[in-house]
């Protein structure tokens, strides 16, 4: 059973990527970055699977999805929000939170072989603040991404700290990071119909 | 959504590091959210400042809008006075006086009486019309249909334009206040009719539309382009918003440039 609801996540993440995939022409940059961003999981996703499958640990991959989430979701945000302000620090902390993360493991390269707390901690609220930024802004403009966005900070809200014990498995066992995995799992198909949401959304919109 | 592999090994893991971090991203986000309420809230007020402004605006326009008339109307009225009434007045007196000179025949007497006569008669004349002008009396005694009904007569003597007029409301007698601002309202989109619009035909209908009274007013002249500021800006139209808004009714016109206008307002 486990199992099984171990790729209901994955398999709607390829749905979406697919479907996101099938308007990218047409739609504007940001849809754009965003279709790279779930391009990009999805690639994580399969090959974290493909590791695990061939019995390698699987957890460097995950300096790769936290970064790479951050990355793309500050790009993505960067093009999504129009105030100069929150540009600025949008572009002050792509440079900076890389940087830090950086000095980060040169200082303790144990963490890249486990789960690095201050990984997490930097990049989900940083995101978690764009999209209340992008909340601010929707106050009085129209509703771009509302519900990706809404998806985000509901993921993000969770996921932290979902994934922020994680280590605490050498301690609790292997059921600790059972439950953990099966709450984030929730949590990520909730995210997952918030993206399908927003691109029916958009496809409508294309088309009247 | 990554799987653990059990074979971490040589980490020490503390419990308190890991709950120190969870404290950090709660209050971290807690932050965020009361930072987001904060602006929030400063923002909405903001917003509602904003309209508040606008809308006092709107106000002193109207405002503006009804003392330049009032001026306008008092202009008109002192024009009238003296080109009118002051002016056969004046005559008059002098008249008077020219009877007063001694050695006067009987036929030069009736001349001068005649005179008078005739141009107090003018004068008040005038000073009828005048006070016509101001508040037609049918208005005032027998309410604003007839009221509207004499208006449409005065209008169509001319014979350059024609007017139809429906009504299916019954205007209750005690409503005069609103029903004079209704009567100046068409007075008013009448009078552009004829003389911006050069109008032909002109129909006006009252009826409920939705249960509320509702004046539908159009006619075939000139018309204009709604989108353009000039036009709406006038004086007339102005006056015509400010009364609309005292019978706390709506008010829209359509118009296109040689299609004629069609105004709806409520009341």
């Amino acid at each position: 059973m486990y199992k099984i609801f171990k790729y209901i996540p994955i398999i709607l993440l390829i749905i979406n990527f697919i479907l996101f995939l099938s308007q990218f022409k047409k739609e504007n940059r940001t849809y754009k970055i965003y279709t790279v961003y779930l391009g990009l999981i999805v690639l994580i996703e399969v090959s974290s699977r493909v590791l695990i499958a061939n019995g390698y640990q699987n957890l460097m991959l995950s300096h790769l999805y936290f970064t790479g989430q951050f990355v793309m979701l500050s790009l993505f945000y960067l093009q999504l929000l129009k105030e100069n302000y929150q540009k600025q620090i949008i572009k002050f902390n792509l440079i900076i939170i890389p940087l830090l993360l950086l000095v980060n493991f040169s200082i303790f390269p144990s963490q890249l072989h486990e789960f690095s707390m201050v990984e997490i901690l930097l990049t989900s609220v940083t995101i978690i603040s764009y999209s209340t930024f992008h909340f601010y802004n929707m106050l009085s403009n129209k509703k771009d991404f509302y519900l990706i966005n809404c998806g985000i900070l509901i993921y993000l809200f969770g996921s932290t700290v979902t994934f922020l014990p994680r280590n605490l498995h050498v301690i609790y066992g292997k059921s600790f990071t059972i439950i953990l995995t099966i709450l984030n799992i929730l949590l990520y198909i909730v995210y997952l119909v918030f993206i399908f949401l927003e691109w029916r959304q958009i496809k409508t919109r294309s088309k009247g | 959504m990554k799987k653990i592999n059990d074979s971490i090994g040589g980490n020490s893991v503390d419990i308190y590091v890991v709950l120190g971090y969870l404290f950090i991203a709660f209050l971290l986000m807690a932050g965020v959210l009361i930072l987001f309420f904060y602006f929030s809230r400063k923002k909405i007020i903001q917003k509602e400042i904003e309209k508040k402004i606008l809308e006092i605006n709107h106000q002193k326009e109207l405002l503006r809008s009804v003392i330049l008339t009032q001026e306008a109307e008092r202009k008109r009225i002192a024009q009238d006075l003296h080109d009118d009434i002051s002016s056969k007045l004046n005559v008059v007196s002098l008249n008077t006086h020219l009877l007063k000179t001694p050695n006067l025949s009987d036929d030069e007497i009736l001349e001068i009486t005649d005179n008078i006569t005739g141009l107090t008669q003018k004068a008040l004349e005038s000073s009828r019309r005048i006070a016509h002008d101001l508040l037609p009396p049918v208005l005032e005694k027998f309410g604003l249909n007839a009221g509207i009904e004499e208006l449409i007569v005065e209008v169509t003597s001319s014979k350059t334009v024609k007017v139809n007029y429906l009504n299916e409301l019954k205007f209750q007698f005690e409503d005069t206040e609103r029903h004079l601002h209704i009567f100046r309202v068409l007075q008013e989109l009448l009078n552009n009719s004829i003389r911006h619009g050069k109008a032909t035909e002109v129909s006006i209908r009252f009826s409920k539309i939705n249960d509320i009274e509702t004046c539908t007013y159009s006619d075939n002249g000139k018309g204009f382009d709604t989108s353009n500021n000039e036009s709406q800006k006038g004086l007339g139209m102005k006056n015509i918003e400010s009364r609309i808004s005292f019978l706390n009714g709506t008010f829209s016109i359509f118009s296109k440039v040689n299609e004629g206008v069609k105004v709806i307002f409520t009341f």
